[in-house]
C-alpha cells in the first residue's frame, strides 16, 4: 500500500514529457525518474572507470 | 496527389509521411518537423548514422509536387524487402535492438534523441539491421527520460526476453500487438527467475508494475530527472539486451542437411549444379526460396549477386540461416521466417497498415525445391490450386517434383491414408502447364526428384 501512495506522490511532483506523438506511457516515464538515481550512478561509475583506465592504465588501449 | 498515395502505415507522425510515385517510395518530410530535419543533417548526426550503417541514406529531390505543409521531398535508398518483427529470428531482433539503442546514444552525443522506437522503423538492409524512418529525432530537451522506453521495451525486450526465456516461438505475440508486446503480459508469461536478471527485473517487470499503479496521473511540475540518468538507461538496454541469449534446438529441419539421407553428396552436389544452371537462364532480378531450409540453396543465388528471400518456418533454420549470412557479410540474402502456408496477414488500420507477407514478397522467380510434396502431401492441396497460386506470385519458377515413392514422401504419408491419387508427374506437369511453360527438366542423378524451370505463359 505504501509502494503505490509513494509513486502517486512522485508522480504529482514530475514534469510532463514533450508533446511526442506516441504516448510515452506516464508510468513508464515515472518509472525512469524513480530509477534514474539508480542509472546515473551507474553511469557515473562507468564513465569514472573508462577516465580512470584511460589516464593510469600504462599500457595503450586497443 | 502525395496524400493520395500516402503508404498505409505511414499516418501517426505528423512530421511527414512516406508516399508512392510511379512505384517509388518517397518521404515528405513537413514545416512542422523543420527544426529537427535541419539540425539532423546539419549537426552531422546524419552522415555519422549513415557511415555507421545504422541509417538509411535517403537523397532530396523535387518532384515539382507540394501542398501546404511540404517542406523537403526525400527519396530513401530502396530496401530489397520489408519485413516485420514476427517474421525476424531471435538474432535478428536482437541485433535490431541493439541497433535501435545505438542509434539512440549517438544522437544523444548530436544533441537529439529518438522520439519512437518502433521495431517496424528496423529493417534488414544488405544483411543489417538499419533504421528507415529518418523523421523518427526529435531534438534533445535537457530531461533524463526517454519518450520511446515504453516502445523500446515493449517492441524489443518484452519479445526478446520471452524467446530466450520461455519459448522462441512467443515473438509470434508481436503479430497481435501492433505496439509490443504489453509488459504485465510479459511479465506473467516469462518465468520466476528471469527476476533475477536485474535488466528484466527492471525494466520488465517493475516497470510494468509502475505502469498499473501509475497510468493516467497528471504529471505537473517541471523536472528534469538526474544528469546521467538518460544514458546510463540506455547502457542499462543495452547490457539487458546483450545479455539475453538463445541457440537454436536441432530440430529436424535445422538438422536436414548434414543429416539427411536422401542425398548422397555426389547428388547434392548435382543438385546445387543443376539450381545454379537454372537461375543463371532464368536471368533473374530476385529469388524468393520458399521452404529454405538453412539457406543451402538460398546461397546459389545470393553469391551471384541477385537479391534472395530465404524463408522458412523454422525459428531453428532462420537462425542459423541468418548467423551464418551475418558471419560471412552476405549482403544479397535475406533470412525470413514465414510459413507459405499460413502466410503474413495484412493487419493494423483498414488492414492496409502492415501489409501480408505476398503483397511484399513480389519476386520474379520462386525457387521451390522439395516443397510440392509438403504442400500436396502433407497439407492436402491439390496440384492444381499449387499451380495457380505459383503463377500468381511469380514469373519465373524453379521447382522440385517429388514422387510418392521418395523415402521424405513416403514419411509424410506414414501416418495418414494415401488419398492423393493424382499426386505423380504427369499429374504435376499436365497441371503446371496450364500457366507455365516447361523450359527445362533435369533429373537429379542418384533420385527420384525432377527439378524444373518454368515461364510464366
Amino acid at each position: 500500500m505504501r509502494k503505490p501512495l509513494m509513486l502517486l506522490a512522485l508522480a504529482q511532483a514530475l514534469s510532463t514529457p514533450a508533446s511526442a506523438y506516441i504516448d510515452p506511457g506516464t508510468g513508464s516515464i515515472i518509472f525512469q525518474v524513480l530509477v534514474g538515481g539508480f542509472f546515473a550512478f551507474a553511469y557515473l561509475l562507468k564513465t569514472k572507470f573508462n577516465l580512470i583506465k584511460k589516464n593510469i592504465w600504462p599500457f595503450k588501449q586497443r | 496527389m502525395m496524400e493520395k498515395n500516402r503508404v498505409g502505415s505511414s499516418f501517426r507522425d505528423p512530421s511527414g509521411f512516406v508516399f508512392a510515385k510511379d512505384g517509388v517510395l518517397y518521404r515528405q518530410v513537413n514545416r512542422f518537423y523543420k527544426n529537427e530535419y535541419d539540425h539532423l543533417l546539419g549537426s552531422g548526426l546524419y552522415e555519422r548514422l549513415v557511415e555507421s550503417k545504422l541509417l538509411l541514406k535517403h537523397s532530396e529531390v523535387d518532384l515539382g509536387q507540394k501542398n501546404k505543409d511540404t517542406y523537403k521531398i526525400i527519396q530513401p535508398e530502396p530496401v530489397e524487402f520489408i519485413s516485420y518483427p514476427y517474421e525476424w529470428c531471435f538474432s535478428q531482433m536482437k541485433d535490431a535492438a541493439l541497433a535501435a539503442l545505438r542509434i539512440q546514444k549517438t544522437a544523444l552525443d548530436y544533441g537529439m534523441s529518438l522520439k519512437d522506437c518502433s521495431a517496424y522503423n528496423m529493417q534488414l538492409h544488405h544483411g543489417r539491421p538499419v533504421l528507415i524512418d529518418t523523421l523518427s529525432f526529435s531534438l534533445h530537451d535537457g530531461r533524463e527520460q526517454w519518450t520511446a522506453y515504453r516502445q523500446f521495451c515493449q517492441h524489443f525486450l518484452a519479445p526478446l526476453a520471452l524467446m530466450a526465456e520461455k519459448d522462441v516461438r512467443l515473438s509470434q505475440l508481436s503479430r497481435i500487438f501492433m505496439d509490443g508486446i504489453p509488459l504485465d503480459l510479459a511479465s506473467s508469461l516469462l518465468p520466476y527467475k528471469s527476476r533475477l536478471n536485474h535488466g528484466l527485473l527492471l525494466h520488465v517487470h517493475l516497470h510494468s508494475k509502475a505502469q498499473r499503479h501509475l497510468s493516467g496521473r497528471k504529471i505537473k511540475a517541471e523536472k528534469t530527472g538526474r544528469l546521467g540518468s538518460l544514458r546510463g538507461l540506455v547502457d542499462s538496454l543495452e547490457s539487458t539486451v546483450t545479455k539475453l541469449r538463445w541457440s537454436p534446438d536441432r530440430t529436424l529441419w535445422s538438422g536436414y542437411y548434414p543429416l539427411q539421407s536422401n542425398y548422397s553428396n555426389k547428388s547434392l552436389e548435382v543438385k546445387k549444379e543443376i539450381v545454379k544452371k537454372l537461375i543463371a537462364k532464368a536471368r533473374t532480378s530476385n529469388v524468393l526460396d520458399l521452404g529454405s531450409n538453412t539457406g543451402l540453396f538460398s546461397r546459389i543465388p545470393s553469391s551471384m549477386g541477385i537479391p534472395t528471400l530465404s524463408v522458412d518456418s523454422d525459428p531453428s533454420c532462420v537462425e542459423l540461416n541468418y548467423l551464418h549470412a551475418k558471419e560471412c557479410g552476405e549482403e544479397y540474402l535475406t533470412p525470413v521466417l514465414a510459413d507459405i502456408q499460413n502466410p503474413t496477414p495484412s493487419i493494423g488500420w483498414e488492414n492496409k497498415e502492415r501489409a501480408s507477407f505476398l503483397e511484399r514478397a513480389r519476386p520474379d522467380t520462386v525457387m521451390a525445391l522439395a516443397l510440392v510434396h509438403h504442400l500436396a502431401l502433407g497439407n492436402n492441396l491439390p496440384l492444381d490450386m499449387i499451380a495457380s497460386f505459383f503463377s500468381r506470385i511469380c514469373k519465373k519458377l524453379i521447382i522440385e517434383f517429388i514422387p510418392k515413392e521418395d523415402s521424405n514422401a513416403q514419411r509424410l504419408l506414414s501416418s495418414k491414408a494415401d488419398i492423393f491419387h493424382g499426386y505423380n508427374l504427369k499429374n504435376f506437369e499436365e497441371e503446371f502447364s496450364k500457366y507455365f511453360t516447361i523450359a527445362s527438366k533435369e533429373e537429379i542423378p542418384g533420385t527420384l526428384r525432377t527439378i524444373y524451370l518454368m515461364l510464366i505463359k
